[in-house]
Parts: structure tokens; sequence; C-alpha cells
């Protein structure tokens, strides 16, 4: 490898790649489809435990959503700037939410 | 382009033609050519506003029909604002001089910058579009509020595409900064030794980057409403108009800090250089920076104090917005407190400086009366608003600019301006900013409305002097750009540092190498403001 | 002299710089749609029942198989990331493949539904839409909007796949530099993720 590709490493740069098994890919997969009949029999079947079922779905999804960037997306193995850039976002968008929503439902 | 280049080896010896400059990928080159752009607008945009003020010398049809003249304020703020403020100072300086002063060679995306100035200039070409197909240019005020924007005959769709376009611009702007700042820095550069400017910089790269996506969608909502007929944001088919100015601000209001931080941070650059000490509370400026950022997205409700929010949002807003204010307090104690006992060299750059530290402190506590609930209510929509914004954004932002200018032109030119000639371009500027611009703050308080091209007798003599302000102002321009562009070919060679300034832009010849520098850069242990540095 | 490379030089290989970038630009994504999901949360809650009457006409088949499509792709293009990690380029384009193909099956499904709609009248404009509740009309607006928005996402992350799959073959990207790859997977990840939410938003209130 000629000295101007090889890859640029800061201190405290994660080295070497991460690699993921197959298996431990499939077994995410299986978790997500599992995730998904729930939700849709919830939602289908009116079994949700508590009253509001969109609380529910948006639980599950969040929880799917969750498992793809950890898992699929490396994010679990990655440096940690990763999750708190991802977190403050997340944060944000949160905000706006509440902060619009106040205005709604308080009028 | 023939140049003021002084030795063989500056970036604008490296190749020639024009073809070497709009697909170039250095970075010095991009900021060069934003330069010439956005200051192009900036003068049409100056243009478009002396027009309005000679409108309104006198009550009354002046000059123009009432139609035209809002047309004429909806593209003088189209223009300021997406094709002038957003991107004036990242884009110029902080593309020319942000990787030189973090000691490395380009950004972290050469290819993604170029590709971003060519989105600049695509979206530019929307906005003039406007101006020659269908009905002429949109006449809605650069909010586009709904659901005005979605009946109006003239051409809101292209204005709003090419603020969409001018976005996108903006974020791979901010993205390229914040990846060249995290991985780019020279190896001995810790993050808290990084130039303040390269702090404001990574602020704002985050602003531009999160909330621009947000006005992105907006807008192209909009232009789906306008071609499918829903209501999305209109009353009449269910649809809510103040869902459409909550978007709007979620983005516009963060917006108003990617303005202003950039400026910040130039100024905490020429403070030290001029007062020949270390900036007093370095920490607290960068934390100060990064607090702006943040606290700016939780605000934006404040411009819709009188549009029909709840009362209880209302509260909360005013009372967020009152937290801004305290980290941009911090700041101005800041500089104020690295003059105190400077050796103060009293140089053109400096003396725009003070202007932005004067007239940022009137816009900024003029905001203090608009972001509180209670007095808003009476000065919102009347000239007081259009006083305070433009003592924060000409009399900050663009007055900052205009230091950066005269700051780094020696080291993007490698000459140097007859610096009295500047100074009195700096007087006229000042003195008829003020003159132009205070009055409004009178009137608005008297009950002016803004955005009228016609008002009440009572109001004419602040408009009068406001006018008069407008033309002196305007003087104090065209001496300023003639005395650049005379020392641009004509000016004394500047050598590495007139100033004595001591970060790394300052240690690299002027103008620049084609990469950036000719010796590794020194670094000082003690920061960036180290005047013990030999 | 002026040849002079600085070690932290822009013009160096860093992968994680890429990486970052990617990242960065995924953000901006979210946020794009984050704005569409707060109007829809407005609406929603100015709107519940109209959203509801309206959902029901969705079809929550359709949905689900082409919930199970996407995660099925985000499995393969993953595994693709492994293959390519462990030096077998072959599963890795065959993995790729798959992916692109089940982009298509997606946007397949997404077409016969949009037509069944539109066939029913139901697009802004059509005598049937024109007859709606306000609050239907909203939810049908950003019913299309939003699926609209991300079917193109859906393209956008194929061909982006599809340009991988060239690289693969041209041997651009090898096992010793595979940035491009990954970059494409965490893309393809990302429409996945907004279909997570867009599926019971739209075809689960009951």
């Amino acid at each position: 490898m000629a000295e101007k590709d090889k890859p640029r490493i800061l201190p405290g740069d994660k080295t070497g790649p991460h690699i993921v098994s197959y298996r431990f890919h499939f077994g995410i997969w299986l978790g997500l489809i599992i995730l998904t009949a729930m939700t849709v029999l919830v939602s289908v079947m009116g079994i949700s435990l508590i009253a509001f079922s969109v609380i529910t779905a948006l639980f599950i999804a969040s929880a799917k959503a969750w498992v793809v960037a950890s898992y699929f997306m490396h994010l679990k193995w990655d440096h940690i700037t990763y999750r708190i850039m991802g977190g403050i976002v997340m944060l944000l968008f949160l905000v706006f939410i509440i902060l619009t929503g106040i205005d709604y439902l308080t009028r | 382009m023939s140049i003021a280049a002084s030795h063989p080896s500056s970036f604008y010896a490296d190749k020639r033609g024009i073809l070497s400059w709009i697909f170039s990928t250095d970075h010095k080159r991009i900021g060069l050519l934003y330069f010439y752009a956005i200051f192009a607008f900036f003068l049409v945009g100056v243009v478009l506003g002396l027009l309005m003020r000679l409108e309104l010398i006198a009550p009354g049809r002046t000059i123009m029909e009432p139609q035209i003249y809002n047309q004429v304020f909806t593209l003088h703020g189209v223009i300021m604002i997406f094709l002038f403020i957003i991107p004036v100072i990242p884009a110029i300086f902080g593309n020319f001089f942000l990787p030189i002063m973090i000691g490395t060679d380009d950004v972290a995306f050469p290819k993604i910058n170029l590709l971003s100035w060519w989105i600049y200039v695509i979206g530019a070409i929307f906005a003039l579009l406007t101006l020659v197909v269908g009905d002429g240019p949109a006449d809605t005020g650069w909010t586009f509020y709904a659901p005005y924007s979605v009946k109006t005959g003239t051409n809101v769709t292209l204005a709003v595409l090419a603020a969409f376009i001018l976005g996108f611009s903006s974020i791979l702007t901010g993205l390229n900064f914040i990846v060249t700042i995290h991985r780019l820095r020279a190896p001995e550069m810790s993050w808290f030794r990084m130039p303040l400017f390269a702090w404001a910089l990574y602020a704002t790269s985050w602003i531009q980057l999160l909330a621009t996506p947000i006005v992105g969608i907006t807008l192209l909502m909009i232009v789906a409403e306008r071609v499918f007929g829903i209501g999305l944001f209109d009353p009449a088919l269910g649809g809510d108009p103040i869902l459409y100015q909550h978007l709007f601000w979620i983005y516009s209001h963060p917006a108003v800090y990617i303005m202003v931080l950039p400026a910040m941070g130039i100024i905490s650059e020429m403070i030290p250089t001029f007062a020949k000490r270390t900036i007093f509370g370095y920490r607290a400026i960068v934390w100060s920076s990064l607090a702006i950022a943040f606290i700016g997205y939780f605000v934006w409700g404040h411009h819709m104090f009188t549009s029909g929010m709840s009362g209880p949002a209302r509260v909360v807003f005013s009372l967020l917005t009152f937290l801004v204010a305290v980290p941009s307090a911090i700041k101005v104690f800041n500089w104020v407190a690295t003059l105190y006992q400077g050796s103060i060299d009293v140089r053109t750059p400096l003396l725009y400086t003070m202007a932005f530290i004067f007239q940022f402190l009137i816009g900024g506590l003029t905001g203090l009366v608009n972001g509180a609930l209670a007095t808003d209510v009476h000065v919102h929509d009347t000239y007081f608003v259009v006083g305070h914004f433009h003592y924060v954004m000409f009399g900050g932002t663009a007055f900052a600019f205009f230091g950066a200018m005269h700051y780094w032109f020696p080291k993007m030119f490698g000459r140097m301006y007859n610096e009295r000639t500047a100074n009195t371009a700096f007087t006229l500027l000042f003195i008829g900013f003020n003159i132009l611009y205070f009055p409004m703050l009178v009137v608005g308080i008297m009950g002016m409305p803004r955005r009228y091209y016609d008002y009440l007798p009572e109001f004419h003599l602040p408009n009068v002097i406001s006018t008069i302000g407008s033309w002196i102002l305007a003087a104090g321009l065209i001496l300023m750009i003639a005395n650049l562009i005379v020392a641009r070919r004509k000016g004394a060679i500047a050598g590495r540092n007139p100033w004595g300034g001591v970060t790394l832009e300052w240690q690299t010849p002027s103008p620049p190498p084609q990469h950036n520098f000719d010796e590794t850069p020194r670094l000082s242990e003690k920061g960036p403001y180290d005047f013990d540095l030999k | 002299m002026q040849n002079m490379v600085l070690s932290n030089s822009g013009h160096l290989r860093d992968d994680v710089a890429a990486k970052m970038g990617m990242w960065l630009f995924l953000f901006t994504e979210l946020l794009l749609f984050g704005g569409l999901f707060l109007v829809y949360t407005i609406y929603r809650i100015l709107n519940p029942e109209a959203f509801l009457l309206a959902s029901l006409e969705l079809n929550v088949i359709m949905g689900t198989v082409n919930t199970i499509v996407l995660l099925t792709s985000s499995l393969t293009v993953a595994m693709s990331i492994t293959a390519m990690q462990k030096g077998n380029i072959r599963l890795s384009l065959i993995l790729l493949y798959l992916t692109i193909l089940a982009a298509v099956i997606f946007l397949v499904n997404k077409y016969f539904e949009w037509n069944a709609k539109i066939d029913h009248g139901v697009f802004p404009g059509m005598d049937h839409y024109n007859t709606l509740e306000p609050g239907e009309k909203l939810f049908f607006f950003l019913y299309y909007f939003m699926t609209g928005l991300h079917a193109l996402h859906v393209i956008i992350g194929a061909v982006f796949i599809g340009f991988v799959v060239a690289f693969i073959r041209k041997q651009k990207i090898t096992p010793g530099r595979y940035m491009l790859l990954e970059n494409s997977g965490l893309y393809w990840h990302l429409v996945d993720i907004i279909w997570i939410f867009l599926f019971p938003l739209f075809y689960l209130i009951h």
C-alpha cells in the first residue's frame, strides 16, 4: 500500500475493523421481525396494555430504530462521539416537538 | 486573473485561467469565488435598500407603486439573508482561513467544498430568475408566510426553491467545517488551543447542519401546496398557518446565530491582535459560542408573540429568550476586558471592531425589548424591529465583515491598502449607519409599522433623516470599495505579518502558497494568543 | 518547498472523516423528515378522529410486507460489509444485489399501493379526495408527501448501492478500503429507520 493510501489514524481513533458475524446479524434481524409482528398484532387486535396505542407503537418503533442504529449501523462499537452527536440531534428534535406541542396543547 | 501576487509560490501563481478558478478545489480559491459572488449580491441588496429609503423620504408615492415596493423589500430580504449574510463569513473567511488557522492545507472534503459553491451559484440563479420569469419577484417578504405565499400570483415557487437550494449549500459548508475541525487540526493543536474564529465556525456549522433541513422541508411543503392546491397551511382548507410560522422560525431563529456567531469569532481574533494581549477568558468565549448555538434552537417562538400562539407558550419562549442574552453578554465583557491594559494599536480593523461592539450592544439590548413579551406586543411589526435587526445584522455582522476584510486583506492579496482612506471610509460608514438606523428605533416606538410604502405625516422628519443617512452610508461603501480595489493593484507589499498577529495565518507568506505553509507551523503551549511566542 | 505535505493534510485518505461526514449528512436527513413528523404530530393532535378514519383506508398487509422487505434488506447490506471485511467479495456482491432487489420489491409494492388509492380518487385534486373532511385531506396529503419522499430516498439509496457494486467490480472498493460500502450501508439503514417510524404512524392507528 502506498504511503498516501494509508488511512489517517489520530490518537483516540478506533483502529482495525470491527467484524460482526453473520450469525449475530441474523439474530438482530430476527429480533426486529419479532418486534414488527408485535406492533402489528397490538394494533390490529387492539390489545395495547395502555390506553394510547400510539404510545405503544412509538415505543416499539423507537426500540427497533435503536437496534438498527446500535447493531446494523455499528454505533455500539463506534467512537462515542457519534453517540453524543446522535443524542444531541434526538434531543433537539424532542424539544422542537415539545415546545411546539406546548403551544397547541394550551390554546 | 491579474492579481497582486507578490511571490512566485503564491496560490495565485499555481494555475491560471478562469477554469482553474471555477473548478478549483483549493479552499482559498473557493473562498475568493464566494467573496466575489457574495459581495456582488451584497451590492444589489444595498441598491434595493437605497431605493426603499428613497421611496420613504416622503409620505405617499415617491418613486414606486406599492406592489413594486412589496417586491423590492422581499427581494432585498431574500438577497441579504440567503445570498449575503448567511454565507458571508463562513463561506468567504471560513473557507479561506479556517484550514490555515488550524494549520492544515485544505478542508476535509475539497470536492464537496467546490460543489457547495456551485450549488450556491445555482440557487442564486433561481433567485434572479424570479425577476424575469412569470409575474415578477415574490411580494411576501423574505419569510414567505402562509397562506399569502400560497395564494399570491407572484413568483414565490422559484424564490422558495432558491432558498431551498441555498440551504443545501449552507449544509455542505457546515458539514465540511465540522469534519475539518475534528480531523485536520495541526498535531499539537488540541481543542482548547484552537483560535476562537475556528470555535465560532464550529458552533455555527452545527446550526447550519441541524437547523437548515427544517426550513428546507418547510419550503418544499409551500411548493407542494402551490402545485397541488392542498391546504396544509391554509385555514380555509383545514390547515394551520401558525404551524408554518413555527417551522419557519425553528430554522430562521437559529439562522440569526449563523449570521452573528462567525462575526463574534472575527472580533475575538482582531481584539487580541490590536491589544497585543492574550484574549481574556478564552474558555468562557468558547463555551458561550456553544451555548449560543444550543440555546438558539429553543427561542424561535419570540417571533410569533402576536400571531395567535397560546399564552403559556409565549411566556415559555420569552423566558428562554432571555437566556440567550447571557452568553452574548459574556463575550462583550471578555472583549472589553481584553482591551483593558492592552497596548492598543488603533488601526482600521480595530475601528470596525469598536463599531461592532457599540452597535451590537444597541442591537442586543433592543433585542431584549423585543424578546420581552409585554413590550414586544407594542413594538412588534414596527420600525423598532427593523432598526433592531439592522443594528445586529448590519451594525454587527456586516461591520465585522468589513473589519475582517481590512484585517485579512494583506494576507489574501499580499498588499496593503491606504489606511487613511480606509479610516475615512469607516467614519462615513459609522456615521451613515447610525443616522440611517437610529431614527428607525424612534419611529418604531412612535408606532410606525414596517413593510408599508407609505406612512403618516408625523413620521416625516425621522424618515428624511434616515434616508440622508443611507446616502452617507453609500458614500462610505463606495470609498471603502474603491480603496480596496486600488490597493489590490497598487498597494505596498504587505509582508507576512503586518499587524503582529500570532495565529497561524500570520506565519505563512502573503498571499499563502498553494499548500498554505512553507514550513511546519509553530504552536505555543499557552494557547493561540501567546504574544510572547517568538 | 511549495510541495511540502503536512501530516494533517486534507488530501490524504481519512476513513474516519468519511464516516463522520456521512453521519452528519444522516443527521440532516433525520431532521428533514423531523420537520414532517412535527407537522404530522400537530395535525394529529388537532384532528384525532379524522386521522383514525383515514388511516383505516390504508392496507396494513402491504405496509407490513414492505416493513419486512426493508428490514431484510438492512440485514443483507450489513452482512455484505461483514463479507467484505472477511475478504469474500463474491458474497458481498450477491448480498448487495439482494439489497437492490429488495429496494425494487419495496417500490413495486408502493406503486400498487398508491395506484389503488389513486383509482379510488384519493389524491389531491381528485373527486373522492375533494369530498373528504379537512383532517382526512391533511392525513392523505402527509401520507403521499412523506411516503413519497421516503420512496425517493429508497431510489437514491439503491442507486448509491448500484455505484458501490460498480466500484467493487472495478476493484476501487477492496477489503482494504471499503469506506464507501460502509457509508452506503449507513444511508440504507437510515432509510430503514425512517420507514420504521412511518409504518406505525400511518398504518397502525387503530
